[in-house]
C-alpha cells in the first residue's frame, strides 16, 4: 500500500508497516507528556488559587490580633490598640489628597429612605446630618444644630446654626429642617414609619426654630440619620430630576460626577460653610462599585482603592497570611443576628417548650461560626456588648438530648413538624438556613428551605400568605449605639415583616415603653427587661454579633482610623476623615 | 441581494416585537414585585398605588404590553428605569459601546489566532503541535470562564502586579478581559477549523491543486480555506453575536459597566423597562449579526449568491451562456 504523511512526503509500501510503528511509539510519547501537561495545569491552577498572598508585611501577631478580637467585639470597639499594636506595617503615605473607597453593594443615592439605597457614605459628605452618631464617641451629635431636647411628652424642639448655607448660597432655615423630615413619606420613603409624627403640626416658631410633633415620644428618633435638604431647591427640580445625582447640600463636599453603578466622585467646598472644622485635607472622595466582592480585595490589594469591607474569605485568607501594605480591623455594627421565631405565620410557637426545644437543639456558636468564619462573635443578648443597654441575659446551651425532651413535652414526636422559610439567595443566609436544618433533621423536624433574590424575598417577607416560620434577622444598616429598637426593627410591628413580630404581650409592652420614652434612662431599664425577657421566654435566639471586616491601605490609615469612621454595612463618616482632625 | 437584503431587515421588526412580547410575558409573571422591592416592607397601600400608577403596573398585562409597544413606536422610548429614574436609552448608549468595543476586540483576537492554529493544526494532523493544540482547546472548552477569569487576575493582576484588576481605565485593562473572553472562542474557532479543513484537504481538487505543483500554502490559502469558510463564518458570527449580547461573568468579575451587567441588574431588581429595552437590543443584535453573516456566506460563496440572484439577472445570464455556447457552435 502506498501513502502520504501528513507532509505529503509519498511513503512506500515496505516502509509503511515500519512508519505505522515509528508513528505509534511516537504518539504513545506524545500522550505521556500531555498528560503530564495536563496535570502540571492542574497543579498549577490550584497553586495560584491559593499560597501565601504575596509577602506578608503584617507580623503573625496582627492577624492573631484580630482573629483574638474576633472573640470579643468589646475590644476591637472600644480601642484598636489590638490591631494597631500589632506590628502594622508604619503609615508614611502622609494625608493623601484623593481617597478610593470600594463598595460592592450597589453605589446608591442620594435620596435616602426608598431603594436603591442612599449611599450613606456619600450623603454624610454631601450633606450634613440633622443628627448622627460619633462612632468614636458613640454619642449622638448633629451637624446643624445649637440644641434639641424634648420640650414635653410630644414636642421635640430643634434650633439651628444661623450660619449654615447650601452650596447654592441658600442660607438653611428651620423650614429645610422640617422638610427635610416631611418629604420622606411624600417620597415613599418608610424611615418615619415608626416614629409617630405628626408632619403637619410641625412649624417653625422662628426663622431657626423648629418644633417637632410627635402621637408619643420616640426614642430612636435621634438616633435615625437624617440629612438637611433645601427645601427651595427640591421643590424646583422635583423628586425625579437628574440632578438629585449631584444634589445641593450643606456638606463639606459637593458630588461632581456620577456614574451610575459604576462610581461618584465627591470634592471638596472652598465656600463650606463650617469654618469651625478646619482646613478640607482630603480634597477628593470616590466611591466605586463593584459588581464582585472578590475583585474588589483585589483592587485593595494592588493599591487601587485605600478602603473596602473585606468579605469574609478574603478576611479568612488575611487572618491566615497577612496583608501586603493592607491591613484589617474587626469593627462592630452594633448590632447582633438572630434566629426569629414566625409568630404571626405559625401558631406552633405560642407553645414556650417548643421554642425551648429548638433553641437547645442547635449549636449556635457553630452556626455562627458557619455565617461568619473568623468574624464570629458571640452575641449573649439581643444588643451587643458594646450597647449601654447590654445585659448579660445568660447563654442558650446546646444540649441536643434535652432538646428531644423538650419536643416532647411540648407534645411533639420526631416526625411531626416540618418547618419552612423563603430567605435571600446568598451564601450568609444559605449557610445558616443550612446549619439550622441540619440540626432540625437530628430532632426529626423537617426543614424546607426557599431562597430568592431580593425583590422575591421582600415579596415573601410581607405576604401573610407566604408561611415562613423562621428566619435569621440583623440590622443591615447597623446600630452606632447598639440600640434595642434598631436592633429588633420588626418586633414591635405586625405589620412589616410578618416573621419578624415577636408576640408577647408583657414584650410588646416593655418594648414600646423603651421605643416611646423622653426617659433615656428608663428606655434603657426597659431595653434591658426586654432582652431578659426574650431569654427567659425564648421569644428568639440571638447567637452573634454582627462584625464587618474592614481592610485599609496600612500606608496610609490607622485601625483606629477606619474604626472611627466606620458606622456599618459600607457606611463611613468620611467627614471624620475629611479634616485634619482625623489625622491627629 | 439587495431585495434579499431589505426583506431580512423587515423581518428584524416583528422578530423584535416577537422576542419582546416573549419576555415581557415572563418577566410579567415572575414572582417579584418592582414596587415592593424599591419601597422596602414598611409602605403604606397608599403609596404602593402611587408608585404602581406612576410606573404603571397598575395596568393589566396587555395595557402594560401595549403602553410599552406604542411608546416605543410612537416615542421611540425605552421609557425610565424604575429603581434609578434614568432613561434607558441614555444608559444603553453609555453602556453598549463597552460591550461593543469588548466584544470586537474579543472577536479579532479569536479570528487572527483561532483561525490560523486551527489551519495549521489540520494540515500538521497528529503532529505534536496537533495533539498538544487539541488538549489546550479541549482544557479552554472545559473550564469555566469565571475559573480564567479569576485565575489570571490573581496571577496577572495581584502575584505579578502587571496588569490593572479592573475597570477599563487604560491600554492595558483591556488585555485580560479581552483575552478571557476570547480564549473560550478560540478553542472552538480552531476546533471548527480543524474540522473543516480535514475535511476539505482531502478533496479531490486540492490533490489537483497540489498535482499542478503549486506550493502548499497557495494551496491552503486560496483553495482550502475559501472552501472551509462556511461552518468557520458561522461560528465566528455566533461568537460575536453572544459577546455584544453582554458578557455578564467578565463583566462581572472585571467590574465593566457594560451591557451584561445593567440587564443582570434589571433583572435582579425586577426593572421592566430596562429589562424590555435591553432585550430589545440584544434581539436587533441577534437579527443584524444572522444577516451580517448570511450575507458574508455570499461574499465567501458564489453558489450562495447565484441563490441571491433576482429572476432577470439569471435569465439574463443564462441567456449570455446561451448565446456563447451557439457562437461556440
Amino acid at each position: 500500500m502506498n501513502g502520504r504523511t501528513p507532509d505529503g512526503e509519498r511513503i512506500n509500501e515496505g516502509d509503511n508497516e515500519k512508519y505505522l510503528k515509528e508513528r505509534k511509539k511516537a504518539m504513545k510519547k506524545m500522550k505521556a507528556f500531555l498528560s503530564i501537561l495536563l496535570a502540571l495545569s492542574m497543579v498549577f491552577a490550584l497553586t495560584a488559587c491559593g499560597g501565601s498572598g504575596g509577602g506578608a508585611s503584617a507580623e503573625p501577631a496582627a492577624p492573631a490580633g484580630s482573629a483574638a478580637s474576633a472573640e470579643s467585639a468589646a475590644p476591637a470597639a472600644d480601642s484598636a490598640a489590638p490591631a494597631s499594636d500589632n506590628a502594622e506595617a508604619e503609615v508614611t503615605g502622609g494625608i493623601p489628597d484623593t481617597i478610593t473607597i470600594g463598595f460592592s453593594g450597589g453605589l446608591g443615592r442620594f435620596l435616602a429612605g426608598i431603594a436603591p439605597s442612599e449611599s450613606f457614605t456619600g450623603c454624610d459628605a454631601v450633606f450634613d446630618s440633622i443628627f448622627k452618631t460619633d462612632p468614636e464617641t458613640k454619642e449622638i451629635m448633629s451637624d446643624v444644630l445649637d440644641s434639641w431636647g424634648w420640650k414635653d411628652e410630644h414636642t421635640f424642639e430643634m434650633k439651628m446654626k444661623e450660619n449654615i448655607y447650601f452650596s447654592n448660597g441658600d442660607n438653611a432655615t428651620a423650614e429645610d429642617l422640617i422638610f427635610s423630615y416631611a418629604n420622606h413619606p411624600e417620597r415613599g420613603s418608610n424611615y418615619l414609619n415608626s416614629f409617630g409624627l405628626l408632619l403637619d403640626q410641625c412649624v417653625a416658631t422662628d426663622t431657626y426654630t423648629a418644633e417637632f410633633k410627635f402621637e408619643k415620644p420616640y426614642v430612636a428618633f435621634t438616633n435615625t440619620i437624617i440629612y438637611l435638604i433645601d427645601k427651595s431647591w427640591s421643590e424646583e427640580v422635583g423628586w425625579d430630576s437628574m440632578e438629585w445625582y449631584q444634589p445641593v447640600g450643606s456638606g463639606p463636599y459637593k458630588c461632581t460626577e456620577y456614574v451610575a453603578d459604576d462610581h461618584m466622585i465627591l470634592e471638596a467646598r472652598d465656600d463650606y460653610w463650617n469654618k469651625d472644622k478646619g482646613e478640607i485635607v482630603v480634597k477628593k472622595w470616590i466611591l466605586k462599585n463593584y459588581a464582585d466582592p472578590s475583585t474588589m480585595f483585589m483592587d485593595l490589594e494592588t493599591g487601587k482603592i485605600q478602603m473596602c469591607q473585606a468579605p469574609t474569605a478574603d478576611y479568612d485568607r488575611y487572618v491566615k497570611d497577612g496583608g501586603d501594605g493592607y491591613d484589617c480591623v474587626l469593627a462592630p455594627t452594633g448590632v447582633v443576628c438572630y434566629f426569629n421565631y414566625g409568630f404571626l405565620n405559625n401558631p406552633i410557637w405560642q407553645n414556650q417548650k417548643l421554642r425551648e426545644a429548638i433553641a437547645a437543639g442547635v449549636d449556635w456558636a457553630a452556626l455562627g461560626k458557619l455565617g461568619y468564619g473568623n468574624m464570629y462573635v458571640p452575641a449573649n443578648s439581643l444588643v451587643p456588648e458594646m450597647s449601654k443597654e447590654y445585659v448579660d441575659v445568660g447563654q442558650v446551651t446546646y444540649d441536643p438530648e434535652h432538646a428531644k425532651e423538650l419536643l416532647a413535652e411540648a407534645g411533639y414526636k420526631p416526625g411531626d413538624l416540618k418547618l419552612h422559610t423563603f430567605m435571600m439567595d446568598n451564601p450568609f443566609y444559605k449557610d445558616l438556613c443550612e446549619g439550622f436544618q441540619f440540626y432540625m433533621q437530628e430532632m426529626g423536624i423537617e426543614c424546607d428551605l426557599e431562597f430568592g433574590d431580593i425583590s422575591t424575598t421582600i415579596a415573601q417577607w410581607v405576604d401573610p400568605a407566604s408561611g415562613i416560620d423562621f428566619g435569621f434577622f440583623y440590622y443591615v444598616a447597623g446600630s452606632p449605639t447598639g440600640m434595642l429598637r434598631l436592633n429588633t426593627w420588626n418586633a414591635g410591628d405586625p405589620n412589616g415583616v410578618k416573621w419578624g413580630y415577636f408576640d408577647d404581650e408583657e414584650f410588646q409592652a416593655l418594648y414600646t415603653e423603651h421605643c416611646y420614652t423622653t426617659d433615656p434612662d428608663l428606655s434603657v431599664q426597659r431595653s434591658k427587661e426586654c432582652q431578659q425577657l426574650v431569654y427567659d421566654k425564648t421569644l428568639a435566639v440571638p447567637f452573634c454579633e454582627d462584625v464587618k471586616a474592614l481592610a485599609y491601605d496600612n500606608t496610609i490609615f490607622t485601625g483606629e482610623q477606619m474604626l472611627n469612621c466606620y458606622i456599618g454595612a459600607d457606611n463611613y463618616q468620611i467627614t471624620k476623615l475629611s479634616f485634619a482632625s482625623g489625622w491627629e | 441581494m439587495i431585495k434579499y437584503f431589505i426583506k431580512r431587515l423587515l423581518w428584524t421588526i416583528p422578530v423584535m416585537l416577537g422576542v419582546l412580547v416573549v419576555v415581557f410575558t415572563i418577566t410579567y409573571f415572575t414572582p417579584g414585585d418592582p414596587v415592593m422591592t424599591i419601597l422596602g416592607t414598611g409602605y403604606t397601600p397608599e403609596r404602593y398605588a402611587a408608585m404602581a400608577h406612576e410606573f404603571g403596573l397598575d395596568k393589566g398585562y396587555f395595557g402594560q404590553i401595549g403602553s410599552y409597544i406604542w411608546n416605543l413606536i410612537s416615542q421611540g422610548s425605552f421609557g425610565k428605569s424604575f429603581a434609578s429614574n434614568i432613561p434607558i436609552a441614555q444608559e444603553i448608549a453609555i453602556r453598549f459601546p463597552v460591550t461593543l468595543k469588548l466584544a470586537l476586540l474579543s472577536t479579532f483576537f479569536v479570528v487572527i489566532v483561532g483561525l490560523p492554529l486551527g489551519i495549521l493544526s489540520a494540515t500538521k494532523q497528529y503532529s505534536a503541535f496537533d495533539t498538544s493544540l487539541t488538549a489546550v482547546a479541549l482544557i479552554l472548552c472545559a473550564v469555566p470562564s469565571f475559573i480564567l477569569a479569576l485565575l489570571s487576575l490573581i496571577l496577572f493582576g495581584v502575584k505579578l502586579r502587571w496588569l490593572p484588576i479592573s475597570g477599563l481605565d487604560t491600554w492595558k485593562s483591556w488585555i485580560l478581559p479581552v483575552a478571557t473572553n476570547a480564549l473560550g472562542g478560540i478553542a472552538v474557532l480552531m476546533r471548527m477549523t480543524r474540522t473543516t479543513m480535514l475535511e476539505v484537504i482531502r478533496q479531490d481538487y486540492i490533490r489537483t491543486a497540489r498535482a499542478k505543483g503549486l506550493k502548499e500554502s497557495v494551496v491552503i490559502r486560496r483553495h482550502a480555506l475559501q472552501n472551509c469558510l462556511i461552518p468557520v463564518l458561522t461560528v465566528i458570527g455566533s461568537n460575536l453575536t453572544m459577546q455584544l449580547a453582554g458578557a455578564i461573568i467578565i463583566e462581572t468579575i472585571f467590574n465593566i459597566n457594560g451591557m451584561g451587567m445593567y440587564l443582570m441588574q434589571g433583572i435582579l431588581a425586577r426593572d421592566y423597562p430596562v429589562i424590555n429595552g435591553t432585550v430589545i437590543l440584544i434581539a436587533f443584535i441577534v437579527c443584524v449579526m444572522n444577516l451580517a453573516v448570511d450575507l458574508l456566506y455570499a461574499l465567501v460563496d458564489p453558489r450562495i449568491k447565484a441563490q441571491y440572484t433576482s429572476g432577470k439577472r439569471k435569465a439574463k445570464a443564462i441567456r449570455k451562456l446561451r448565446s456563447a455556447k451557439t457562437e461556440v457552435e
